[in-house]
């Protein structure tokens, strides 16, 4: 009942803050004269206003929400995982070398095979800095962020030279994901939804599942809340650490391996776009539930097909689609200061709140 | 120099005989009819729907050593964040000489005179003690040297005998040194004309403690008042002229401590009277449970050397010490954390050195950690979850890594109307009870399933009279039921009071031991201080 209650108003307030960050946004377009009516009509026409719309809404949260739901996992267990983009783009490297130059294979197992070298790509990426973290107390705060730019000059020199398209046209890409390796869109009632996305919503499950009925996610979450008190109680603290990076770091390789198979096809050193690090901003918008993950990254994406569209549509630029994100982000965390919870209790006392006695 | 405790009634022969005997708040507390320096009337503070302070009225008189009593949760440290400006009440005024005031923030307070000393200390650990000296005063941002400060931190730490240096820092010190810094800290701000503090001696070892109680008394006479907030009765009779008593938000009585009496202080506070003693043990101690041998740390802030003691079914026996003389690592050790460098520690005959906790929660070993937050609980997760917490290890709840969840509640609800743990529901976040409720928590899981021998470090430290009185129950049945308890505590009427036998440690070794009913304090204080060559009648070194 308290739960259930929570989980309204908390949706009630982040309804709120989406709209007043919507608002604050189109003032600011207003203010540089663009035709905000118009913006407006094509964000939300090119974010849930087709089939169409909704697909692409879909397609760009597919990668931020897998890699996202790995962050968050991480988080729980005490860890920030900065390194989400670098070891997407490990988990996109074994993916591409996986499904484009190994054995060809028939559909589905293709497809099984190449997620599963993504997420060994993304799991070893992971382990490095959480070994790192445990055996040599490096924070991995600091490694998981400088491994990003291994990884990303990595697969620069790989997609330059060794795996380069030789009829790519000089581009420094692979070769296009073979159609049997690739994740098909599913027809649903009118809707064409990717099935990266469904990826990304059992993921989410697994780990819900995970982090509240297994002894293991339990001790991730000890570990989260309080080292010393895993640490009193016998958790193995550092095999944990090494656990929690290592499977945070597989899914960003997993969400790079979708977005492979699933949108791009090729991997090249323009690949991604940040989103390990919108994946970052998804996991704690989110605060680290997986519902929550879920509900950021469905935002997100649904504001960079908008944005697009706005472009295309009322030639706003696309980037205001970030300044959208980037005002709802920061009116999320100025919403969870501790300003504004006082403010918040204040306004319940006046609105309504007859004295109450001692018990 | 040791004072005796629990001496009770007569005041202070330093004390200011200003007090009147009218002990109601209303009335000005000198009888000659002068102003009180500070006046609180129908203070009222809400969190929420929690009234923390409900129409409160306190009048303090310059010059005396008030003492504030109260369960936790009374409300006393809320009271005292509104005198030091750190929380605004929601009604009720405060008067300073007689004049009203707004105190509005900390400068406001720190302009009146008001210094405050919080339990929680607000030191930076990793800054210098002079760095610590220079926050507390802002200056200019771009003032640089910090020669000056150097010199009063050395003069202040001189002028009160206190071995810290200026440019040690915090982290190096020992948690009576960081207390002292802190007041310090205050003193060198401008004029203090009262000085609270909130439970300045919780920590503290006992010559500590008459340290700082000799320092309150030069402040005394100097005319300063002092608010005390205490949780020992002793305290208040050793150092207080007057003490109220709050509970649940109010103020149940003012009373000037020569007319009246722990007994009388005790029932004010907790509505019911109260044994401050347990009865001894009924039989005599049994076989050996726990057994160190040659016990010793390399590495540790205070490494052991060459401890070994034994533990009798059916005892509890104590390990007094002044903090930081080994206390910690020898808990650690014995709980499963700490790896000794060398020695054995045999629990029922079998080797345990070095061994995981899991290993020893199946082994019937309870650990109670000294710093129950830190330590002893995960405050963000639920409380049946920190119940399970320990208990993970049986096969009956988790069954190939999943957990049996109803199961966990179900068991962890048995265990918290077990151990009389006070909440809604345990699905609330562990760390919104109160201490003595988090600690309940903590017995609830380790004795749960009858332990057969508990190590608990300061188990009732910080908790109300209630409380403590229930920790001292569970380790008492433990005892009775035939189990070996271990106790360390730096409070000594604790010790003095439960445990059949008490060891000394200093240094990292252990200095002597002492039978616990009748034992001489002086012979403790002496063996505390590292005097090895003691010899006395019940000293077995």
């Amino acid at each position: 009942m308290a739960a259930a209650g929570r989980m309204a108003r908390a949706t009630a307030i982040n309804g709120f803050i989406v709209l007043l960050g919507l608002v604050v946004s189109g003032t600011l377009l207003a203010l540089t004269g663009a035709d905000v009516a118009a913006a407006a009509e094509a964000l939300v026409g090119g974010s849930i206003g087709s089939p169409e719309a909704i697909r692409q809404s879909l397609v760009q949260a597919t990668p931020i929400l897998i890699a996202g739901l790995g962050v968050s996992f991480a988080l729980r267990a005490g860890l920030v995982n900065i390194g989400a983009d670098g070891q997407l783009y490990m988990g996109a490297l074994f993916a591409s070398v996986v499904a484009i130059f190994g054995p060809q294979l028939p559909w589905p197992i293709a497809s099984i095979v190449m997620l599963g070298a993504a997420l060994v790509g993304g799991f070893l990426w992971g382990a490095l800095p959480g070994w790192m973290r445990a055996r040599l107390g490096m924070s991995e705060v600091i490694t998981t962020l400088l491994l990003n730019f291994v990884a990303f000059w990595i697969v620069s020199w790989a997609v330059h030279d060794p795996i380069r398209d030789p009829l790519g046209g000089g581009y420094p890409w692979t070769p296009e994901v073979p159609d049997a390796a690739r994740l098909p869109a599913l027809r649903m009632g009118g809707l064409i939804i990717p099935s990266g996305i469904l990826l990304g919503l059992a993921i989410a499950a697994v780990i819900s599942f995970v982090l509240h009925r297994t002894q293991f996610g339990f001790e991730l979450r000890v570990l989260g809340d309080s080292p010393a008190a895993a640490r009193w109680s016998g958790i193995p603290v550092s095999r944990r650490i090494v656990a929690a990076l290592a499977i945070s770091g597989g899914l960003a390789g997993l969400a790079g391996a979708a977005e492979l198979a699933g949108n791009q096809l090729r991997l090249s050193d323009f690949f991604s776009p940040g989103f390990g690090f919108t994946a970052l901003v998804v996991a704690l918008v989110g605060r680290a539930t997986p519902s929550g993950t879920v509900a950021a990254a469905l935002f997100f994406g649904a504001l960079a097909a908008g944005g697009g569209s706005m472009e295309r549509v009322a030639q706003v630029p696309a980037s205001t689609g970030l300044v959208v994100q980037g005002t709802v982000i920061a009116i999320l965390v100025a919403s969870r200061s501790a300003a504004a919870r006082s403010l918040a209790s204040r306004v319940r006392r006046l609105v309504a709140r007859p004295r109450v006695g001692v018990a | 120099m040791i004072l005796p405790l629990g001496s009770m009634g007569a005041p202070q022969p330093d004390a200011p005989a200003r007090i009147g005997a009218d002990g109601s708040v209303a009335a000005v507390p000198g009888g000659s009819g002068a102003t009180p320096l500070v006046e609180l009337r129908g203070v009222t503070k809400t969190f929420g729907d929690i009234v923390a302070d409900d129409d409160v009225h306190l009048a303090i008189a310059e010059g005396e050593i008030h003492a504030l009593l109260g369960e936790n949760g009374a409300g006393k440290t809320t009271l005292m964040r509104v005198l030091a400006g750190l929380t605004r009440p929601d009604d009720g005024d405060i008067r300073w000489r007689g004049a009203p005031v707004h105190i509005g923030s900390p400068a406001d307070a720190i302009g009146l005179g008001i210094g405050m000393m919080h339990q929680h200390d607000m030191l930076v650990s990793t800054l210098t003690v002079e760095e610590n000296f220079e926050l507390a005063r802002p200056r200019p941002p771009l003032a640089l040297g910090l020669a000056d400060t150097r010199g009063r931190v050395a003069a202040l730490t001189q002028r009160y005998g206190i071995d810290v240096r200026p440019d040690q820092r915090v982290e190096t010190l020992t948690v009576g040194q960081r207390q002292w810094v802190n007041l310090l800290r205050i003193l060198d701000g401008p004029e203090v004309r009262l000085l609270i503090l909130d439970e300045p001696t919780a920590s503290l070892t006992q010559s500590e403690r008459d340290d700082v109680f000799r320092t309150l008394r030069h402040l005394r006479a100097g005319g300063v008042a002092v608010i005390l907030i205490v949780h020992k009765l002793g305290e208040v009779f050793e150092i207080a002229d007057r003490a109220t008593v709050m509970r649940a938000g109010r103020v149940v009585a003012t009373r000037p401590v020569a007319e009246t009496s722990k007994e009388e202080l005790a029932a004010l506070m907790v509505g019911h009277a109260v044994e401050t003693r347990l009865a001894g043990a009924t039989k005599a101690p049994g076989e050996v449970i726990l057994s160190v041998a040659g016990l010793q740390t390399t590495g540790a802030a205070r490494d052991l050397v060459d401890v070994s003691f034994e533990v009798r079914r059916g005892e509890i026996v104590g390990v007094a010490g002044v903090d930081g003389n080994g206390q910690r690592e020898l808990g650690e050790c014995l709980a499963g954390i700490r790896r000794p460098s060398a020695g054995r520690i045999e629990v029922r005959g079998g080797d345990v050195t070095g061994t995981t906790p899991p290993e020893l929660t199946r082994l019937g070993v309870a650990r109670v950690p000294e710093d129950r937050q830190e330590h002893g609980l995960a405050l963000g997760l639920r409380i049946w979850e920190n119940i399970h917490l320990g208990r993970s290890a049986s096969r009956h709840l988790v069954r190939r890594g999943v957990v049996d969840t109803a199961r966990a509640r179900r068991l962890a609800a048995d265990l918290a109307a077990r151990f009389d743990v006070r909440a809604q529901d345990l699905e609330h976040p562990v760390g919104e009870l109160s201490g003595g409720n988090q600690q309940k928590v903590i017995l609830a899981r380790e004795l749960g399933d009858d332990a057969d021998l508990v190590v608990a470090m300061n188990p009732t430290r910080g908790l109300d009279i209630s409380a403590t009185q229930f920790v001292y129950e569970q380790l008492a049945a433990a005892r009775s039921r035939g189990g070996g308890v271990l106790l360390v505590s730096f409070d000594l009427d604790e010790l003095l009071g439960i445990c059949d036998r008490v060891l000394v440690m200093s240094g990292g070794r252990i200095a002597g031991e002492v039978s616990g009913a009748g034992a001489d304090r002086t012979l403790i204080g002496m063996l505390m201080g590292g005097e090895h060559h003691v010899v006395a009648g019940d000293v077995a070194l």
